[in-house]
């Protein structure tokens, strides 16, 4: 029966990337626990991709059909070439598997003019995945064996930089291709144990295990109208484990303290800009962008995609606009065109700070990039090297701890939602 | 002053990296499409027979109507108007449940009973449907069924509800008026179910040249015009936004086994060897295709270079002089295809070189019986899982029923059954050929299918490129 795929995927223990990250001293000191919850995400993470495809099973499985195509010869030649997108180490190490599968069934490996059978066998690849492709020439007999292989999925890796200021580290990965929407680290410190995950169907609490993160349960959004197209939604946590998922037209409250529980209902509040529930708040649409009606005072210039503000505590806030415009406040001055849909304020210890995290101006199909810029006034000016995505960045908002914003990204090779925490050190 | 200053600096310093990143889509705007096939109906059980307006039809039923199910990019099986599905062992009898609460859009609840009502249009031999319940749909067959879900993802079993100008579908659009031949206006189905589409409507023009498509996207009077693979490359140079898929169509000869002309293996294999694939895709197909002695395309299958397709004169002259050669054999293609006319010609060439005298001949295939010897015909895959594609190529190429394509499901079976097809050159692949399709510089989110068609829901418009107004704030 079909069954959409839910579960964790594996992240992992210490691994061979260890000696990658930056170590912590001297400036650095004072963002000890941030940069432990960046190791131990980005550990597990690049171990995930490290985790190797066992060739041993087509291996086994070629060598089977040799022997019943050809007669188990005695002696058999091998030519390998590789019509795939793998990489030279793999090629080898597919080599050494079928030269060993092939000598365990009793076929000694020689060079083509001594051999009683040929096999060629050609590494390709389909719509699905590796195929290997082994044509055998046995006296004047051709035959062809064609043996699907799983397919390993390589995301790029995350990483992190001691040469720059704006940090990406990989939180999650979706297992399937539902949207995620926002997560929450919980636990926090140096001590994340736990992820709430909010997607388009469900709210989802995972704990970290030592090699994985371990679904603990998920709650479903039940919903009576479709959603709207570029679906948002936000999660906001308490230090008490409560929190609040907002998605358009409902409101979900709940606890992850102990289990989760949820309810959700039709609503219309006002959705938090800020970190906390006690921050101004804007009313969110039936599609992808917030009203510009705002609670707490503070004034836009109309329909916005996000807003960050400009300062802590400030009444002025930045608008990214649904026209694109960068906005100040509600001025009547036109806004600067070319930017990006998603901000985010960051807190840390370098400059004024507080940065703000801007993403770009192309579209859903293109890679994606989020810059950290410094606030002067109303001013904003690029701070530091963007990082990259290898897709759209689709959420950025800010974390509860206000040091960090948690970016989700779609990444256009496995068509996979990524979440990532951005934080911010000094150089 | 010091802050619009600071400000302009900042935004042109970002500004520099536009093209790099993401906007959120846009909702409003009109996407104005061209085509040139002369679509007379929109019913998606109905046979188009030339390849243009296969996809044409493909294309604009996917905008009005859901299938069952759909195929990812991978080619795995997706939930669409049925949730989940499942089969008995040997795979001859399969239940789909359906989803709730779904309606066409002109407010029929859909069910199970409207599916089977549908699907019961194509008439499939294979197997047969009904209604279970109000939400469940169970096919059964004498004859395994492995590829079932990929068949039903194909917009031929697309759900349909009513006929002729009042048919109806579950799809992101709905049809707001429809002069057959000339013009379709659709509008974003509000309550889709998978999500209301970016824009409010679309217009479609029929009917219209290439050369006119080109034209009218070079005034700005069009969004997305079809551009044909051989001129792919040249509107690229030109400046123009370009978009193609993965080769989804093959070009083949097929020999009349009603011909005595060409019942003689060896001169069916003489004309083969004398094809010079590579040299139709270097020339005529401007390097946008993939020469190939297969059907399918290595992307789909993984082994189409297992099958020759190098340029063999001398085996070609070795052939001619062991066989009765006819005096003329008589090549047709499809008159309104212009690129079918030059491969067609391109053949005739490769034949005579072999002194095979070949006539190519203009005609409008599948409108009668053809008396020709041979015919070059293009057929779309319309799947990107390789045995409904396969079997749909069998389908238009061997009307002969053959059970081993449609029960094949391994790329071992997959390949035996396309070998067999290819089997005694009654069959004669050339090269396969994506679809390419031109953009105006407003149409954002454009992602291309590996297989072809649009995700017309997911595109949006950039307003500030010119034509619409924004519509804004509607929910």
């Amino acid at each position: 029966m079909y069954q959409g795929t839910t579960g964790s995927p594996w992240l992992s223990a210490m691994g061979e990337q260890s000696e990658k990250v930056p170590k912590t001293h001297g400036r650095y000191r004072a963002l000890a626990p941030v940069l432990g919850i960046l190791l131990f995400f980005l550990l597990q993470y690049s171990h995930a991709q490290s985790t190797p495809t066992n060739w041993n099973e087509a291996a086994r499985e070629l060598a089977r059909q040799i022997s019943e195509k050809a007669g188990s010869p005695s002696t058999i030649s091998l030519t390998i070439k590789n019509s795939s997108s793998l990489p030279n180490a793999d090629v080898a190490e597919i080599r050494h598997t079928v030269e060993t599968q092939l000598s365990s069934s009793g076929m000694r490996i020689v060079k083509p003019d001594q051999s009683v059978a040929d096999l060629q066998l050609t590494l390709s690849q389909n719509v699905q995945g590796w195929l290997w492709v082994a044509e055998i020439h046995h006296g004047t007999s051709s035959e062809a064996v064609l043996i699907p292989v799983f397919t390993r999925q390589a995301p790029p890796l995350p990483g992190i930089s001691s040469t720059i200021t704006l940090h990406k580290t990989f939180l999650w990965a979706q297992p399937d291709a539902t949207p995620v929407l926002d997560v929450a680290v919980l636990g926090g410190g140096s001590n994340p144990n736990a992820l709430l995950v909010l997607d388009s169907s469900m709210v989802s609490l995972y704990h970290a295990q030592q090699s994985h993160w371990e679904l603990e349960q998920s709650q479903p959004i039940a919903r009576s109208k479709p959603w709207p197209r570029d679906l948002r939604g936000r999660l906001l946590v308490g230090h008490d484990r409560k929190f609040e998922a907002y998605l358009p037209g409902m409101k979900c409250s709940g606890s992850a303290d102990s289990g989760l529980t949820m309810e959700c209902h039709s609503a219309d509040d006002p959705w938090p800009l800020g970190t906390n529930s006690d921050g101004p708040r804007a009313f969110f649409g039936a599609r992808n962008f917030f009203t510009g009606v705002m609670t707490s005072g503070i004034a836009s210039p109309g329909p916005f995609f996000s807003a960050a503000g400009a300062q802590p505590d400030s009444k002025e806030w930045f608008f990214l606009q649904t026209s694109n415009q960068l906005h100040f406040g509600a001025s009547a001055s036109p806004g600067i065109s070319g930017w990006g849909s998603n901000v985010a304020a960051v807190k840390s210890n370098c400059g004024r700070s507080w940065q703000i995290l801007t993403t770009g101006t192309g579209d859903y199909t293109q890679s994606d990039s989020v810059q950290a810029t410094e606030v002067e006034g109303s001013a904003i000016a690029p701070a530091g090297a963007p990082v990259d995505f290898p897709g759209p960045v689709t959420a950025l908002w800010p974390a509860s701890d206000s040091n960090s914003a948690i970016a989700v990204s779609k990444n256009l090779g496995t068509g996979k939602y990524e979440a990532f925490s951005l934080s911010i050190t000094c150089r | 002053m010091k802050r619009s200053v600071f400000l302009l600096l900042a935004a042109s310093i970002l500004l520099a990296g536009a093209g790099h990143a993401a906007t959120r889509p846009h909702y409003g705007g009109t996407l104005r499409i061209e085509l040139r096939a002369p679509l007379a109906s929109l019913d998606p059980a109905e046979t188009e027979i030339s390849s243009a307006a296969q996809s044409a039809q493909e294309h604009i039923a996917a905008l009005i109507f859901d299938p069952l199910v759909r195929l990812d990019e991978k080619g795995a099986a997706q939930p669409a108007l049925a949730l989940t599905w499942q089969h008995a062992p040997d795979f001859k009898s399969w239940q789909f449940t359906l989803r709730s609460y779904i309606k066409f859009h002109d407010g029929t609840p859909f069910n199970a009973a409207k599916a089977v009502e549908s699907l019961l249009k194509i008439a499939n031999p294979h197997w047969r449907v009904r209604a279970e319940g109000n939400d469940s749909l169970v096919f059964e067959s004498d004859s395994p069924l492995p590829n079932l879900p990929a068949e039903l993802a194909q917009m031929r079993y697309a759900i349909a509800h009513g006929s002729g100008n009042a048919i109806s579908g579950t799809g992101p659009f709905q049809v707001a008026s429809w002069q057959p031949g000339k013009q379709l206006v659709l509008k974003a189905n509000d309550d889709y179910w998978d999500a209301r589409p970016y824009v409010d409507s679309i217009e479609i023009v029929l009917s219209r040249s290439l050369h006119d498509q080109m034209v009218d996207l070079d005034l700005g009077r069009a969004d997305l015009i079809e551009i044909g693979p051989e001129q792919a490359r040249n509107a690229v140079q030109e400046g123009k936004r370009v978009v193609a898929s993965s080769p989804n169509e093959v070009f083949a000869l097929v020999f009349n086994p009603e011909k005595a002309l060409v019942r003689d293996e060896r001169l069916r294999e003489t004309i083969a060897s004398a094809l010079d694939r590579v040299a139709i895709n270097n020339v005529l197909l401007q390097k946008e295709g993939e020469p190939s002695g297969a059907l399918l395309p290595q992307w789909i299958s993984g082994y189409a270079f297992l099958f020759p397709m190098a340029h063999n004169l001398e085996r070609a002259l070795q052939l001619r002089g062991e066989i009765m050669v006819p005096a003329t054999l008589v090549l047709e293609y499809d008159f309104s295809d212009p690129l079918a006319k030059a491969v067609a010609e391109r053949v005739a060439v490769n034949a005579r070189d072999a002194k095979i005298n070949m006539q190519a001949l203009g005609e409008n295939l599948g409108a009668r019986g053809s008396s020709a010897d041979l015919q070059l015909v293009r057929v779309r895959f319309a799947s990107l899982d390789a045995p409904t594609a396969l079997s749909n190529v069998a389908a238009t190429l061997s009307p002969a029923d053959a059970p081993e394509t449609r029960a094949a499901s391994t790329a071992a079976q997959v390949y035996r059954a396309e070998s067999a097809m290819l089997n005694g050159f009654q069959i004669v692949p050339i090269a396969q050929v994506p679809e390419a399709w031109g953009l105006s510089g407003r149409v954002r989110n454009w992602m291309q299918p590996r297989a072809g068609g649009w995700k017309a829901a997911d595109v949006w418009l950039d307003v500030s490129q010119g034509a619409d107004s924004h519509a804004e704030g509607r929910p």
